[in-house]
């Protein structure tokens, strides 16, 4: 009781209550915005958080993720034009229903659907969380090296079509993590006599150069200044109760799978919406109006890719293990507060295991508050001018660089990351798996040389350990399942 | 079956630069690689954790293989391939980052960043000056002011005026 009251007013304050509010709408805005998506989103807000305490920032934060993952649909209901990845499916039913007039019902379904999902998934995040914790209390550097090579499978999820590039771009995010004193014997590696390199290159700068750097260098190549903005308007009105009983069961299923697939790494909100679409579409008594604006389909989808926030979190939070480049950034976020995610989070910092599932639930009432009382406004920031938004954007990018250590070498790190990810995006080589990679690699060092001391180099020794094994089982069935199917589908 | 030269949204400009990242990556790899041999500590080799150069090896030996895996085939790109002006507007948006961060450690983050704001968007093909100018007095404020008083995050100074 003494911890839930503490918890309370933790979240209670003033400021905490105005990062969540205000990281909800910058999220939605960002989300609204086409291409912009949650990793650019929270790495604008990255700098406002440095000097915050834990839980404001962490308001601010997943006050942004929870916000860019629903806003997308505002843009995919009326324009056609997805937000973000994760809203994608929503265009498909969403956009039918704007053209016949019920844009307005139709973000009231995506609202509350949104809504619903994301408090579902806090509820696993608190169950699922804490039990995985308990359970990898027991882990020795063995397990974990296990559990980093396990989580690099899903480099090969992000990279979908693209698989040697995905793999390429993530070991040289392996590689970059090396440059500096080595964990274990403190010798400097790659630093070519530079005294900067010798502290090593933080993530920060490397996602700010990858994703936001590259992706505003890309929009100014494809800009068009003489076209016209859009002047969309529309309301937001709540579909009745009768509507929603015989959709309680899509809802459910929705969030379901979302936390499923959302505590997988490689996996993410753009995967859970579409297989929960498709499983409507399979499964809905309204089957055939798919494609012609049936809500079921956006209260999967957006039910699922809402629940994919909190389930997210689970292994990123239980084990400091991300599954993608949002969950990255925030791990990134975390240890910049000086907090470590882990097991020993659960135990040592149970208040701000709390005070995250607090503000998650917190966040998702505000977020279903926003959207009801901001749809029409949002809509206006798509008649922003894209090269004023390029212009902001870069500006804060920077100090986002720049204000991790208050150095700038991180800046010109980030816009080095910035032209390379021009580079690798016009070559077909992804660059969230260079962040995944950077993330993983100083923990899958450190634990397979540790472990090595442990067994005094003996590396078979580590297929002897049960839960160990199991791992390396399962990431070895993970990468060779689709050469499986392949071979299936061929013979 | 497709290919990139027949294939309009795979244009052989991306083949090429596909190409060019994985040998340029490959260049690295052999110069980092050659590091791997430098002198380490004793303490370093009588660990049983086998050095410091011990796991970048064997990732530079996946990068090796990954990258003459590329040059080899190339996997078409879904990202569309910018225009020349495009790629001009691109390099030169670049240039001007770089000219923003000298401006930063030069003149401070308020007057480089006024500056930035201002031009980017006049260099990018926006021609409403007076809109530019108020807006980008009014962002680049805003955030001088939350970081400076609110966030006491002390942003770089200009050398000639005191406090910003």
């Amino acid at each position: 009781m003494e911890l839930i009251l503490g918890t309370l007013g933790e979240i209670a304050t003033p400021l905490a209550l105005l990062c969540m509010v205000a990281g909800t709408v910058v999220g939605v805005l960002v989300g609204v915005l086409p291409g912009l998506g949650s990793v650019v989103g929270l790495t604008m807000v990255l700098p406002f958080t440095f000097s915050m305490p834990q839980v404001p920032a962490l308001a601010l934060m997943l006050g942004v993720y929870c916000g860019s993952v629903y806003g997308g649909s505002i843009t995919a209901i009326i324009l056609n034009t997805p937000g973000t990845p994760q809203s994608a499916a929503t265009a498909m039913e969403g956009f039918p229903m704007a053209r016949r007039g019920d844009a307005d019902i139709a973000i009231g379904w995506v609202t509350a659907a949104s809504t619903l999902g994301g408090l579902f998934s806090v509820l696993v995040l608190m169950l699922a969380g804490s039990w995985l914790a308990a359970f990898s209390l027991n882990f020795t550097p063995i397990e974990y090296f296990a559990l980093g090579v396990f989580a690099l499978t899903c480099i090969a999820g992000v990279s979908a079509g693209a698989m040697v590039p995905g793999l390429l771009s993530g070991a040289c995010g392996l590689l970059v993590a090396t440059i500096g004193a080595d964990p274990v014997t403190g010798d400097l590696r790659f630093t070519f006599d530079s005294f900067e390199l010798s502290a090593g290159i933080t993530l920060i700068p490397v996602i700010v150069g990858l994703f936001a750097y590259s992706e505003m260098f890309l929009r100014a190549a494809r800009i068009d200044p003489s076209a016209a903005r859009e002047k969309n308007r529309v309301g937001f009105r709540l579909p009745p109760l009768k509507e929603w009983r015989s959709r309680l069961g899509m809802l459910a299923r929705g969030s379901v799978i979302g936390c499923f697939v959302g505590a997988l790494p490689g996996t993410g909100a753009a995967t859970a919406a579409f297989i929960a679409y498709s499983e409507a579409r399979r499964t809905s008594k309204r089957r055939d109006n798919f494609g012609k604006g049936e809500p079921d389909g956006l209260v999967a989808c957006e039910s699922a890719n809402n629940a994919v926030t909190g389930s997210a979190l689970v292994p990123t939070l239980a084990l400091g293990v991300p599954g993608d480049p949002v969950t990255a950034v925030m791990l990134g976020a975390l240890i910049i507060q000086g907090v470590t995610p882990g097991p020993q989070l659960f135990t040592q910092n149970i208040e701000l295991v709390y005070a995250i599932f607090a503000l998650l639930i917190v966040i998702n009432l505000i977020m279903f508050a926003t959207g009801a009382l901001g749809a029409p406004l949002f809509t206006q920031v798509l008649r922003i001018p894209e090269p004023l938004l390029i212009a902001m954007v870069l500006i804060v990018s920077t100090l986002g660089a720049y204000g991790v250590r208050g150095n700038m070498l991180d800046v010109w790190i980030a816009l080095g990351a910035g032209v390379a990810g021009v580079f690798m995006r016009l070559a077909g080589m992804p660059v969230a798996p260079f962040v995944i990679g950077m993330v993983l690699s100083p923990m899958i060092e450190q634990s397979l040389r540790q472990g090595l001391v442990l067994t005094r180099g003996n590396f078979l020794a580590f297929f002897e350990r049960p839960i160990a094994l199991v791992l390396f089982l399962v990431t070895a069935g993970m990468l060779l399942w689709p050469l499986f199917r392949r071979w299936r589908t061929r013979g | 079956m497709k290919t990139h030269d027949t294939d309009p949204t795979h244009p052989p400009g991306g083949r090429a630069i596909a190409i060019g990242v994985a040998l340029a990556i490959l260049a690295l790899a052999a110069l980092l690689f050659s590091q791997t041999f430098a002198e380490i500590s004793a303490f370093a080799r009588a660990s049983q954790g086998r050095g410091p150069f011990f796991y970048p090896r064997f990732i530079l030996a996946a990068v090796a293989l990954l990258g003459l895996l590329m040059v080899l085939r190339p996997v078409p790109t879904d990202e569309p391939m910018p225009s020349g002006a495009g790629l001009r507007r691109a390099t030169g948006l670049v240039l001007a980052v770089a000219v923003y961060a000298l401006g930063l450690s030069l003149a401070g983050f308020l007057i480089s960043s006024l500056l930035f704001a201002c031009l980017a968007p006049l260099f990018l093909g926006y021609r409403r000056l007076a809109v530019t100018a108020l807006v980008a007095a009014v962002f680049c404020l805003s955030v001088w002011y939350l970081f400076e008083n609110a966030f006491l995050i002390i942003l770089p100074r200009s050398p000639w005026f005191d406090g910003f």
